[in-house]
Protein backbone atom coordinates (compact mmCIF):
# COMPACT_ATOMS: atom_id res chain seq x y z
CA UNK A 1 0.00 0.00 0.00
CA UNK A 2 2.91 2.28 0.87
CA UNK A 3 4.53 1.48 -2.49
CA UNK A 4 1.29 2.08 -4.35
CA UNK A 5 0.86 5.46 -2.67
CA UNK A 6 4.42 6.40 -3.59
CA UNK A 7 3.99 5.26 -7.19
CA UNK A 8 0.76 7.18 -7.43
CA UNK A 9 2.50 10.25 -6.06
CA UNK A 10 5.27 9.99 -8.68
CA UNK A 11 2.76 9.43 -11.47
CA UNK A 12 0.63 12.35 -10.29
CA UNK A 13 3.63 14.65 -10.17
CA UNK A 14 4.74 13.56 -13.62
CA UNK A 15 1.29 14.09 -15.14
CA UNK A 16 0.91 17.42 -13.38
CA UNK A 17 4.27 18.58 -14.67
CA UNK A 18 3.53 17.21 -18.16
CA UNK A 19 0.19 19.00 -18.42
CA UNK A 20 1.66 22.22 -17.05
CA UNK A 21 4.43 22.14 -19.67
CA UNK A 22 2.07 21.25 -22.51
CA UNK A 23 -0.56 23.82 -21.63
CA UNK A 24 1.93 26.61 -21.08
CA UNK A 25 3.82 25.82 -24.30
CA UNK A 26 1.10 24.95 -26.79
CA UNK A 27 0.20 28.48 -27.93
CA UNK A 28 3.83 29.54 -28.09
CA UNK A 29 4.73 26.39 -30.02
CA UNK A 30 2.05 27.00 -32.67
CA UNK A 31 3.14 30.61 -33.22
CA UNK A 32 6.85 29.83 -33.25
CA UNK A 33 6.57 26.64 -35.29
CA UNK A 34 4.27 28.02 -37.96
CA UNK A 35 5.41 31.61 -38.20
CA UNK A 36 8.94 31.76 -36.75
CA UNK A 37 7.67 34.54 -34.49
CA UNK A 38 8.97 34.37 -30.93
CA UNK A 39 6.18 35.75 -28.78
CA UNK A 40 7.81 37.04 -25.60
CA UNK A 41 4.40 38.33 -24.53
CA UNK A 42 3.14 34.74 -24.41
CA UNK A 43 2.99 34.78 -20.60
CA UNK A 44 1.04 38.02 -20.68
CA UNK A 45 -1.40 36.53 -23.19
CA UNK A 46 -1.98 33.78 -20.61
CA UNK A 47 -2.32 36.44 -17.92
CA UNK A 48 -4.97 38.20 -20.01
CA UNK A 49 -6.83 34.90 -20.36
CA UNK A 50 -6.73 34.43 -16.58
CA UNK A 51 -8.06 37.97 -15.99
CA UNK A 52 -10.90 37.59 -18.51
CA UNK A 53 -11.81 34.22 -17.01
CA UNK A 54 -11.77 35.63 -13.47
CA UNK A 55 -13.81 38.69 -14.44
CA UNK A 56 -16.41 36.56 -16.21
CA UNK A 57 -16.52 34.17 -13.25
CA UNK A 58 -17.05 37.07 -10.83
CA UNK A 59 -19.85 38.32 -13.09
CA UNK A 60 -21.63 35.04 -12.44
CA UNK A 61 -20.77 33.06 -15.54
CA UNK A 62 -20.02 29.35 -14.82
CA UNK A 63 -16.30 28.58 -14.73
CA UNK A 64 -16.29 26.41 -17.87
CA UNK A 65 -17.82 29.17 -19.99
CA UNK A 66 -15.65 31.78 -18.29
CA UNK A 67 -12.57 29.84 -19.42
CA UNK A 68 -13.89 29.56 -22.98
CA UNK A 69 -14.62 33.30 -23.01
CA UNK A 70 -11.06 33.87 -21.81
CA UNK A 71 -9.73 31.89 -24.77
CA UNK A 72 -11.95 33.74 -27.26
CA UNK A 73 -11.05 37.11 -25.74
CA UNK A 74 -7.31 36.47 -26.05
CA UNK A 75 -7.86 35.16 -29.59
CA UNK A 76 -9.46 38.47 -30.56
CA UNK A 77 -6.69 40.34 -28.74
CA UNK A 78 -4.14 38.27 -30.72
CA UNK A 79 -5.89 39.20 -33.97
CA UNK A 80 -5.62 42.90 -33.11
CA UNK A 81 -1.95 42.60 -32.07
CA UNK A 82 -1.19 40.73 -35.30
CA UNK A 83 -2.79 43.40 -37.47
CA UNK A 84 -1.15 46.26 -35.55
CA UNK A 85 2.32 44.87 -34.89
CA UNK A 86 3.15 41.29 -35.80
CA UNK A 87 2.11 41.39 -39.47
CA UNK A 88 4.87 43.93 -40.10
CA UNK A 89 7.44 41.58 -38.61
CA UNK A 90 6.91 38.33 -40.54
CA UNK A 91 10.27 36.85 -41.40
CA UNK A 92 12.06 39.03 -38.84
CA UNK A 93 12.31 36.82 -35.72
CA UNK A 94 14.70 39.08 -33.80
CA UNK A 95 12.57 42.16 -34.33
CA UNK A 96 9.55 40.17 -33.21
CA UNK A 97 11.34 39.43 -29.94
CA UNK A 98 11.84 43.12 -29.20
CA UNK A 99 8.32 44.08 -30.24
CA UNK A 100 6.60 41.35 -28.24
CA UNK A 101 8.80 42.10 -25.24
CA UNK A 102 7.51 45.66 -25.42
CA UNK A 103 3.94 44.35 -25.61
CA UNK A 104 4.57 42.20 -22.55
CA UNK A 105 5.90 45.18 -20.53
CA UNK A 106 2.97 47.36 -21.56
CA UNK A 107 0.50 44.63 -20.58
CA UNK A 108 2.09 43.86 -17.20
CA UNK A 109 2.43 47.50 -16.17
CA UNK A 110 -0.90 48.46 -17.71
CA UNK A 111 -2.73 45.82 -15.67
CA UNK A 112 -0.86 46.89 -12.55
CA UNK A 113 -1.90 50.51 -13.02
CA UNK A 114 -5.48 49.82 -14.04
CA UNK A 115 -6.42 46.89 -11.82
CA UNK A 116 -3.94 46.92 -8.98
CA UNK A 117 -1.58 44.28 -7.68
CA UNK A 118 -4.10 41.49 -7.17
CA UNK A 119 -7.42 40.45 -8.61
CA UNK A 120 -9.97 38.10 -7.13
CA UNK A 121 -9.86 34.77 -8.95
CA UNK A 122 -12.10 31.70 -8.86
CA UNK A 123 -11.24 29.08 -6.24
CA UNK A 124 -10.11 25.65 -7.38
CA UNK A 125 -13.24 23.61 -8.16
CA UNK A 126 -13.96 19.88 -7.77
CA UNK A 127 -12.29 19.35 -4.39
CA UNK A 128 -9.66 16.73 -3.65
CA UNK A 129 -9.11 13.08 -2.82
CA UNK A 130 -6.67 11.17 -0.61
CA UNK A 131 -4.24 8.43 -1.57
CA UNK A 132 -1.98 7.17 1.23
CA UNK A 133 -1.40 10.19 3.44
CA UNK A 134 -1.50 12.85 0.72
CA UNK A 135 -4.19 15.11 -0.75
CA UNK A 136 -4.61 15.33 -4.51
CA UNK A 137 -6.61 17.93 -6.44
CA UNK A 138 -9.23 16.52 -8.80
CA UNK A 139 -9.00 19.67 -10.93
CA UNK A 140 -5.31 19.06 -11.61
CA UNK A 141 -6.12 15.54 -12.77
CA UNK A 142 -8.73 17.07 -15.06
CA UNK A 143 -6.09 19.41 -16.47
CA UNK A 144 -4.07 16.36 -17.55
CA UNK A 145 -7.02 15.11 -19.59
CA UNK A 146 -7.59 18.58 -21.01
CA UNK A 147 -3.93 18.87 -22.03
CA UNK A 148 -4.10 15.51 -23.81
CA UNK A 149 -7.43 16.39 -25.47
CA UNK A 150 -5.98 19.70 -26.68
CA UNK A 151 -3.05 17.86 -28.23
CA UNK A 152 -5.44 15.53 -30.02
CA UNK A 153 -7.55 18.52 -31.08
CA UNK A 154 -4.45 20.30 -32.40
CA UNK A 155 -3.43 17.12 -34.24
CA UNK A 156 -6.86 16.99 -35.86
CA UNK A 157 -6.77 20.68 -36.85
CA UNK A 158 -3.36 20.46 -38.46
CA UNK A 159 -3.60 17.01 -39.99
CA UNK A 160 -7.22 16.68 -41.05
CA UNK A 161 -8.61 20.09 -42.02
CA UNK A 162 -8.12 22.25 -45.07
CA UNK A 163 -6.78 24.98 -42.80
CA UNK A 164 -4.24 22.50 -41.46
CA UNK A 165 -3.11 21.45 -44.93
CA UNK A 166 -2.68 25.07 -45.96
CA UNK A 167 -0.88 26.05 -42.80
CA UNK A 168 1.51 23.10 -43.03
CA UNK A 169 2.19 23.97 -46.66
CA UNK A 170 2.87 27.56 -45.60
CA UNK A 171 5.07 26.44 -42.73
CA UNK A 172 7.22 24.17 -44.90
CA UNK A 173 7.63 26.45 -47.87
CA UNK A 174 6.16 29.90 -47.74
CA UNK A 175 7.22 30.87 -51.29
CA UNK A 176 5.78 27.70 -52.76
CA UNK A 177 2.50 28.02 -50.88
CA UNK A 178 1.96 31.60 -52.02
CA UNK A 179 2.91 30.69 -55.58
CA UNK A 180 0.15 28.10 -55.40
CA UNK A 181 -2.35 30.81 -54.53
CA UNK A 182 -2.48 30.58 -50.75
CA UNK A 183 -2.77 33.94 -49.01
CA UNK A 184 0.10 33.25 -46.64
CA UNK A 185 -0.33 36.54 -44.82
CA UNK A 186 -3.87 35.61 -43.87
CA UNK A 187 -2.71 32.13 -42.87
CA UNK A 188 -0.21 33.78 -40.54
CA UNK A 189 -2.88 36.02 -39.03
CA UNK A 190 -5.19 33.06 -38.38
CA UNK A 191 -2.29 31.06 -36.96
CA UNK A 192 -1.37 33.86 -34.59
CA UNK A 193 -4.99 34.08 -33.52
CA UNK A 194 -5.21 30.33 -32.91
CA UNK A 195 -1.94 30.38 -30.94
CA UNK A 196 -3.22 33.30 -28.86
CA UNK A 197 -6.45 31.40 -28.17
CA UNK A 198 -4.49 28.43 -26.85
CA UNK A 199 -2.48 30.81 -24.62
CA UNK A 200 -5.68 32.40 -23.31
CA UNK A 201 -7.22 28.98 -22.73
CA UNK A 202 -4.18 27.85 -20.73
CA UNK A 203 -4.32 31.06 -18.69
CA UNK A 204 -8.01 30.53 -17.98
CA UNK A 205 -7.45 26.90 -17.01
CA UNK A 206 -4.78 27.84 -14.48
CA UNK A 207 -6.70 30.86 -13.16
CA UNK A 208 -8.41 28.81 -10.38
CA UNK A 209 -5.10 27.38 -9.17
CA UNK A 210 -3.00 30.50 -8.82
CA UNK A 211 -3.08 34.08 -7.60
CA UNK A 212 -4.31 36.42 -10.35
CA UNK A 213 -1.68 39.14 -10.56
CA UNK A 214 -0.18 41.18 -13.42
CA UNK A 215 2.92 38.97 -13.21
CA UNK A 216 0.80 35.80 -13.61
CA UNK A 217 2.55 35.07 -16.92
CA UNK A 218 6.04 34.95 -15.48
CA UNK A 219 5.16 31.69 -13.72
CA UNK A 220 4.79 30.07 -17.14
CA UNK A 221 7.41 31.88 -19.16
CA UNK A 222 10.43 29.74 -18.35
CA UNK A 223 8.58 26.42 -18.67
CA UNK A 224 6.87 27.39 -21.91
CA UNK A 225 10.06 28.57 -23.58
CA UNK A 226 12.07 25.58 -22.45
CA UNK A 227 9.40 23.20 -23.75
CA UNK A 228 9.38 24.89 -27.16
CA UNK A 229 13.17 25.11 -27.23
CA UNK A 230 13.66 21.46 -26.42
CA UNK A 231 10.78 20.46 -28.67
CA UNK A 232 11.97 22.36 -31.73
CA UNK A 233 9.99 23.86 -34.54
CA UNK A 234 7.34 21.19 -35.06
CA UNK A 235 4.44 22.15 -32.76
CA UNK A 236 2.96 18.64 -32.80
CA UNK A 237 5.86 16.24 -32.36
CA UNK A 238 8.06 18.72 -30.54
CA UNK A 239 5.59 19.72 -27.85
CA UNK A 240 4.48 16.19 -27.04
CA UNK A 241 7.95 14.64 -26.86
CA UNK A 242 9.56 17.51 -25.03
CA UNK A 243 6.61 17.87 -22.63
CA UNK A 244 6.99 14.16 -21.83
CA UNK A 245 10.76 14.22 -21.43
CA UNK A 246 10.88 17.44 -19.44
CA UNK A 247 7.97 16.21 -17.33
CA UNK A 248 10.08 13.20 -16.32
CA UNK A 249 13.09 15.40 -15.51
CA UNK A 250 11.09 17.99 -13.62
CA UNK A 251 8.87 15.64 -11.63
CA UNK A 252 11.71 13.19 -10.95
CA UNK A 253 14.05 15.85 -9.61
CA UNK A 254 11.24 17.60 -7.74
CA UNK A 255 10.26 14.32 -6.09
CA UNK A 256 13.83 13.56 -5.04
CA UNK A 257 15.25 17.01 -4.25
CA UNK A 258 12.37 19.51 -4.24
CA UNK A 259 10.83 21.87 -6.77
CA UNK A 260 13.79 24.24 -6.87
CA UNK A 261 16.12 21.52 -8.14
CA UNK A 262 13.32 20.43 -10.48
CA UNK A 263 13.42 23.83 -12.18
CA UNK A 264 17.21 23.84 -12.23
CA UNK A 265 17.00 20.48 -14.01
CA UNK A 266 14.79 22.01 -16.71
CA UNK A 267 17.32 24.77 -17.31
CA UNK A 268 20.18 22.28 -17.55
CA UNK A 269 18.26 20.24 -20.13
CA UNK A 270 17.61 23.44 -22.09
CA UNK A 271 21.31 24.37 -22.05
CA UNK A 272 22.30 20.88 -23.14
CA UNK A 273 19.84 21.01 -26.01
CA UNK A 274 21.03 24.41 -27.23
CA UNK A 275 24.58 23.10 -27.22
CA UNK A 276 24.02 19.65 -28.70
CA UNK A 277 20.77 19.64 -30.67
CA UNK A 278 19.82 23.24 -31.44
CA UNK A 279 16.83 22.12 -33.52
CA UNK A 280 15.31 20.25 -30.59
CA UNK A 281 13.47 16.95 -30.63
CA UNK A 282 11.60 17.70 -33.83
CA UNK A 283 14.92 18.46 -35.52
CA UNK A 284 16.28 15.11 -34.34
CA UNK A 285 13.18 13.19 -35.38
CA UNK A 286 12.73 14.93 -38.71
CA UNK A 287 16.37 14.36 -39.58
CA UNK A 288 15.83 10.68 -39.00
CA UNK A 289 12.58 10.16 -40.86
CA UNK A 290 11.07 13.16 -42.55
CA UNK A 291 13.62 15.21 -44.45
CA UNK A 292 13.50 15.58 -48.21
CA UNK A 293 16.66 15.24 -50.32
CA UNK B 1 -10.50 57.98 -92.89
CA UNK B 2 -12.38 57.15 -89.72
CA UNK B 3 -12.52 53.62 -90.95
CA UNK B 4 -8.79 53.26 -91.04
CA UNK B 5 -8.46 54.79 -87.57
CA UNK B 6 -11.02 52.33 -86.29
CA UNK B 7 -9.15 49.52 -87.91
CA UNK B 8 -5.89 50.72 -86.52
CA UNK B 9 -7.42 50.93 -83.06
CA UNK B 10 -8.74 47.43 -83.46
CA UNK B 11 -5.38 46.24 -84.62
CA UNK B 12 -3.71 47.92 -81.69
CA UNK B 13 -6.22 46.38 -79.30
CA UNK B 14 -5.52 42.98 -80.80
CA UNK B 15 -1.86 43.53 -80.26
CA UNK B 16 -2.29 44.45 -76.60
CA UNK B 17 -4.44 41.44 -75.91
CA UNK B 18 -1.84 39.34 -77.66
CA UNK B 19 0.77 40.45 -75.15
CA UNK B 20 0.56 38.10 -72.21
CA UNK B 21 3.56 39.53 -70.43
CA UNK B 22 5.34 42.82 -70.74
CA UNK B 23 8.32 43.95 -68.65
CA UNK B 24 9.06 47.66 -68.69
CA UNK B 25 12.42 48.99 -67.42
CA UNK B 26 12.38 46.25 -64.82
CA UNK B 27 15.26 46.54 -62.35
CA UNK B 28 16.19 44.83 -59.11
CA UNK B 29 19.02 45.71 -56.74
CA UNK B 30 20.31 43.47 -53.99
CA UNK B 31 22.26 45.84 -51.78
CA UNK B 32 24.69 47.45 -54.19
CA UNK B 33 24.37 44.74 -56.80
CA UNK B 34 22.09 45.32 -59.75
CA UNK B 35 20.79 41.85 -60.54
CA UNK B 36 18.27 42.92 -63.17
CA UNK B 37 19.00 46.10 -65.11
CA UNK B 38 16.20 47.90 -66.99
CA UNK B 39 14.92 44.86 -68.83
CA UNK B 40 12.24 45.41 -71.46
CA UNK B 41 10.63 42.31 -72.81
CA UNK B 42 7.36 41.24 -74.41
CA UNK B 43 6.02 37.72 -74.50
CA UNK B 44 3.01 37.05 -76.71
CA UNK B 45 0.18 34.62 -76.21
CA UNK B 46 1.08 31.02 -76.90
CA UNK B 47 4.78 31.71 -77.14
CA UNK B 48 7.43 29.24 -75.97
CA UNK B 49 10.28 31.44 -74.89
CA UNK B 50 13.65 30.55 -73.43
CA UNK B 51 15.84 32.70 -71.20
CA UNK B 52 19.53 31.90 -71.35
CA UNK B 53 22.64 33.56 -69.99
CA UNK B 54 25.67 32.96 -67.78
CA UNK B 55 25.23 32.25 -64.07
CA UNK B 56 24.12 35.35 -62.20
CA UNK B 57 22.70 36.98 -65.30
CA UNK B 58 19.41 37.59 -63.49
CA UNK B 59 17.24 34.91 -65.09
CA UNK B 60 15.76 33.43 -61.92
CA UNK B 61 15.44 36.91 -60.43
CA UNK B 62 13.26 37.96 -63.37
CA UNK B 63 11.01 34.95 -62.72
CA UNK B 64 10.71 35.92 -59.05
CA UNK B 65 9.91 39.50 -60.02
CA UNK B 66 7.17 38.32 -62.37
CA UNK B 67 5.72 36.05 -59.67
CA UNK B 68 6.08 38.76 -57.01
CA UNK B 69 8.42 36.83 -54.75
CA UNK B 70 10.69 39.89 -54.84
CA UNK B 71 9.50 43.49 -55.14
CA UNK B 72 11.23 45.27 -58.04
CA UNK B 73 13.49 48.25 -57.40
CA UNK B 74 12.01 49.97 -60.41
CA UNK B 75 9.87 49.33 -63.47
CA UNK B 76 6.69 47.43 -64.10
CA UNK B 77 5.38 43.99 -64.90
CA UNK B 78 2.23 43.87 -67.01
CA UNK B 79 0.20 40.69 -67.32
CA UNK B 80 -2.37 40.93 -70.12
CA UNK B 81 -2.09 44.71 -69.73
CA UNK B 82 -2.65 44.68 -65.98
CA UNK B 83 0.03 46.09 -63.68
CA UNK B 84 1.25 43.40 -61.28
CA UNK B 85 3.72 45.38 -59.19
CA UNK B 86 2.20 45.77 -55.74
CA UNK B 87 0.02 42.67 -55.98
CA UNK B 88 0.87 39.86 -53.53
CA UNK B 89 2.13 36.54 -54.87
CA UNK B 90 -1.09 34.63 -54.22
CA UNK B 91 -3.16 37.15 -56.19
CA UNK B 92 -0.83 36.80 -59.16
CA UNK B 93 -1.19 33.03 -58.88
CA UNK B 94 -4.96 33.44 -59.03
CA UNK B 95 -4.71 35.70 -62.07
CA UNK B 96 -3.15 32.80 -63.96
CA UNK B 97 0.61 32.87 -63.47
CA UNK B 98 2.35 29.76 -62.25
CA UNK B 99 5.97 28.97 -61.45
CA UNK B 100 8.17 25.93 -61.05
CA UNK B 101 11.16 27.19 -59.15
CA UNK B 102 14.73 26.06 -59.52
CA UNK B 103 14.92 24.37 -56.13
CA UNK B 104 12.21 21.69 -55.92
CA UNK B 105 9.37 22.95 -53.75
CA UNK B 106 7.47 19.70 -53.41
CA UNK B 107 6.32 18.54 -49.99
CA UNK B 108 8.61 15.57 -49.48
CA UNK B 109 6.86 13.71 -46.71
CA UNK B 110 3.43 13.90 -48.36
CA UNK B 111 2.22 11.60 -51.10
CA UNK B 112 2.11 12.58 -54.76
CA UNK B 113 -1.65 13.06 -54.75
CA UNK B 114 -1.54 15.07 -51.51
CA UNK B 115 1.00 17.39 -53.11
CA UNK B 116 -1.39 17.94 -56.00
CA UNK B 117 -4.23 18.44 -53.54
CA UNK B 118 -2.25 21.26 -51.87
CA UNK B 119 -1.58 22.75 -55.28
CA UNK B 120 -5.21 22.54 -56.33
CA UNK B 121 -7.08 23.46 -53.17
CA UNK B 122 -7.15 27.19 -53.93
CA UNK B 123 -8.41 26.73 -57.47
CA UNK B 124 -10.55 23.62 -57.69
CA UNK B 125 -13.83 23.07 -55.84
CA UNK B 126 -13.52 20.12 -53.41
CA UNK B 127 -16.08 18.04 -55.27
CA UNK B 128 -14.05 18.13 -58.48
CA UNK B 129 -10.59 17.86 -56.99
CA UNK B 130 -10.07 14.12 -57.46
CA UNK B 131 -11.02 14.16 -61.13
CA UNK B 132 -8.95 17.32 -61.70
CA UNK B 133 -5.89 15.75 -60.09
CA UNK B 134 -6.36 12.72 -62.31
CA UNK B 135 -6.51 15.01 -65.33
CA UNK B 136 -3.26 16.76 -64.30
CA UNK B 137 -1.48 13.47 -63.72
CA UNK B 138 -2.46 12.29 -67.21
CA UNK B 139 -1.72 15.65 -68.81
CA UNK B 140 1.86 15.57 -67.58
CA UNK B 141 2.05 11.84 -68.11
CA UNK B 142 3.12 10.68 -64.66
CA UNK B 143 0.22 8.29 -64.06
CA UNK B 144 2.63 5.34 -64.02
CA UNK B 145 4.33 6.70 -60.89
CA UNK B 146 1.36 5.74 -58.72
CA UNK B 147 0.98 7.52 -55.40
CA UNK B 148 4.26 7.22 -53.48
CA UNK B 149 5.65 9.47 -50.75
CA UNK B 150 7.28 12.18 -52.79
CA UNK B 151 10.74 12.11 -51.22
CA UNK B 152 11.11 8.58 -52.63
CA UNK B 153 10.76 9.85 -56.19
CA UNK B 154 13.82 10.59 -58.33
CA UNK B 155 14.88 14.17 -58.85
CA UNK B 156 13.42 14.16 -62.34
CA UNK B 157 10.11 12.69 -61.21
CA UNK B 158 9.85 15.38 -58.52
CA UNK B 159 10.32 18.03 -61.20
CA UNK B 160 7.50 16.55 -63.30
CA UNK B 161 5.27 16.49 -60.24
CA UNK B 162 6.08 20.12 -59.68
CA UNK B 163 5.11 20.96 -63.24
CA UNK B 164 1.81 19.18 -62.62
CA UNK B 165 1.37 21.19 -59.41
CA UNK B 166 2.05 24.42 -61.29
CA UNK B 167 -0.73 23.45 -63.72
CA UNK B 168 -3.36 23.06 -61.01
CA UNK B 169 -4.36 26.71 -61.32
CA UNK B 170 -4.97 26.26 -65.05
CA UNK B 171 -2.41 29.01 -65.75
CA UNK B 172 -2.12 31.16 -68.85
CA UNK B 173 1.54 31.87 -68.19
CA UNK B 174 3.86 29.16 -66.95
CA UNK B 175 7.38 29.95 -65.71
CA UNK B 176 9.75 26.98 -65.61
CA UNK B 177 13.12 27.51 -63.97
CA UNK B 178 15.50 24.84 -65.26
CA UNK B 179 12.88 22.14 -65.83
CA UNK B 180 15.47 19.64 -67.05
CA UNK B 181 18.35 20.41 -64.68
CA UNK B 182 20.12 17.33 -63.37
CA UNK B 183 18.19 14.92 -65.58
CA UNK B 184 19.53 12.08 -67.70
CA UNK B 185 18.95 12.05 -71.51
CA UNK B 186 15.72 10.02 -71.30
CA UNK B 187 14.27 12.16 -68.54
CA UNK B 188 15.24 15.32 -70.43
CA UNK B 189 13.48 14.00 -73.54
CA UNK B 190 10.34 13.31 -71.52
CA UNK B 191 10.47 16.82 -70.04
CA UNK B 192 10.75 18.26 -73.57
CA UNK B 193 7.66 16.28 -74.56
CA UNK B 194 5.73 17.61 -71.56
CA UNK B 195 6.62 21.21 -72.42
CA UNK B 196 5.67 20.67 -76.07
CA UNK B 197 2.33 19.22 -75.07
CA UNK B 198 1.57 22.15 -72.77
CA UNK B 199 2.59 24.65 -75.42
CA UNK B 200 0.26 23.00 -77.92
CA UNK B 201 -2.56 23.45 -75.41
CA UNK B 202 -2.04 27.18 -75.75
CA UNK B 203 -0.24 27.88 -72.48
CA UNK B 204 2.33 30.65 -72.78
CA UNK B 205 5.59 29.28 -71.42
CA UNK B 206 8.87 30.91 -70.44
CA UNK B 207 11.68 28.63 -69.35
CA UNK B 208 15.27 28.93 -68.22
CA UNK B 209 17.85 26.36 -69.23
CA UNK B 210 21.57 25.89 -69.75
CA UNK B 211 21.49 22.85 -72.00
CA UNK B 212 21.58 24.25 -75.55
CA UNK B 213 20.51 20.92 -76.99
CA UNK B 214 17.37 21.08 -74.89
CA UNK B 215 16.81 24.72 -75.77
CA UNK B 216 17.17 23.98 -79.48
CA UNK B 217 14.77 21.05 -79.12
CA UNK B 218 11.88 23.16 -77.83
CA UNK B 219 12.33 26.94 -77.82
CA UNK B 220 10.79 29.12 -80.52
CA UNK B 221 12.43 32.34 -79.44
CA UNK B 222 15.42 32.92 -77.19
CA UNK B 223 16.27 35.87 -74.94
CA UNK B 224 19.87 36.23 -73.77
CA UNK B 225 20.63 38.00 -70.50
CA UNK B 226 24.05 39.20 -69.41
CA UNK B 227 24.84 41.04 -66.14
CA UNK B 228 21.16 41.71 -65.63
CA UNK B 229 20.74 43.35 -69.01
CA UNK B 230 18.86 42.10 -72.02
CA UNK B 231 21.70 41.20 -74.37
CA UNK B 232 20.08 39.68 -77.45
CA UNK B 233 16.78 38.29 -78.61
CA UNK B 234 15.87 36.16 -81.59
CA UNK B 235 15.27 32.71 -82.98
CA UNK B 236 17.55 29.93 -81.86
CA UNK B 237 19.46 30.09 -85.16
CA UNK B 238 20.01 33.81 -84.87
CA UNK B 239 21.23 33.44 -81.31
CA UNK B 240 23.53 30.56 -82.02
CA UNK B 241 25.22 32.46 -84.82
CA UNK B 242 25.36 35.79 -82.98
CA UNK B 243 29.06 36.37 -82.40
CA UNK B 244 28.59 38.51 -79.31
CA UNK B 245 26.46 35.79 -77.70
CA UNK B 246 29.04 33.17 -78.59
CA UNK B 247 31.71 35.33 -77.00
CA UNK B 248 29.93 35.89 -73.67
CA UNK B 249 28.07 32.67 -73.25
CA UNK B 250 28.18 29.87 -75.74
CA UNK B 251 31.94 29.74 -76.07
CA UNK B 252 33.89 29.05 -79.23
Amino acid sequence: MEIFANLFNILYQFLDSFSFLILSAIGLAIIFGMMRIINLAHGEFMMLGAYITSACYLAGIPLLFAIILGAIGVGIFGLIIDRLVICHLYGRPLDSVVATWGISLIMTQGFLILLGATFEGPSTPLGSFVVGDRNYSVYRILLVFIAISLLIFMYWIFMHTKFGLKSRATMQNNEMASSLGTNTKRMNTITFMVGSMFAGLAGGLYAPTMAITPSFGSAFLMESFITVLVGGANPLIGTVVSGGALGVVNSGLSYLYGTFIGRVGLLIVAILFIRLWPFGFSGLIEKKMMRVK
Amino acid sequence: MSNTIEERKKEKKNQTTQKVLELKDLSKDFGGLRAVDEVNMVVNKGELRCLIGPNGAGKSTIFKLIMGLYPPTKGSVLFKGQELVGLPVWKRARLGISIKMQIPGVYGELSLYDNLRIAGQNFIPPIKIDSEIDRLVHLVGIENLGNPIVKNLSHGQQQWLEIAMALASNPELLLLDEPAAGMGPEETEFTAQIIHKLSEKGITIIFIDHDMGFVRRIAQKVTVLHYGKLFAEGTIDEIETNEEVIRIYLGS
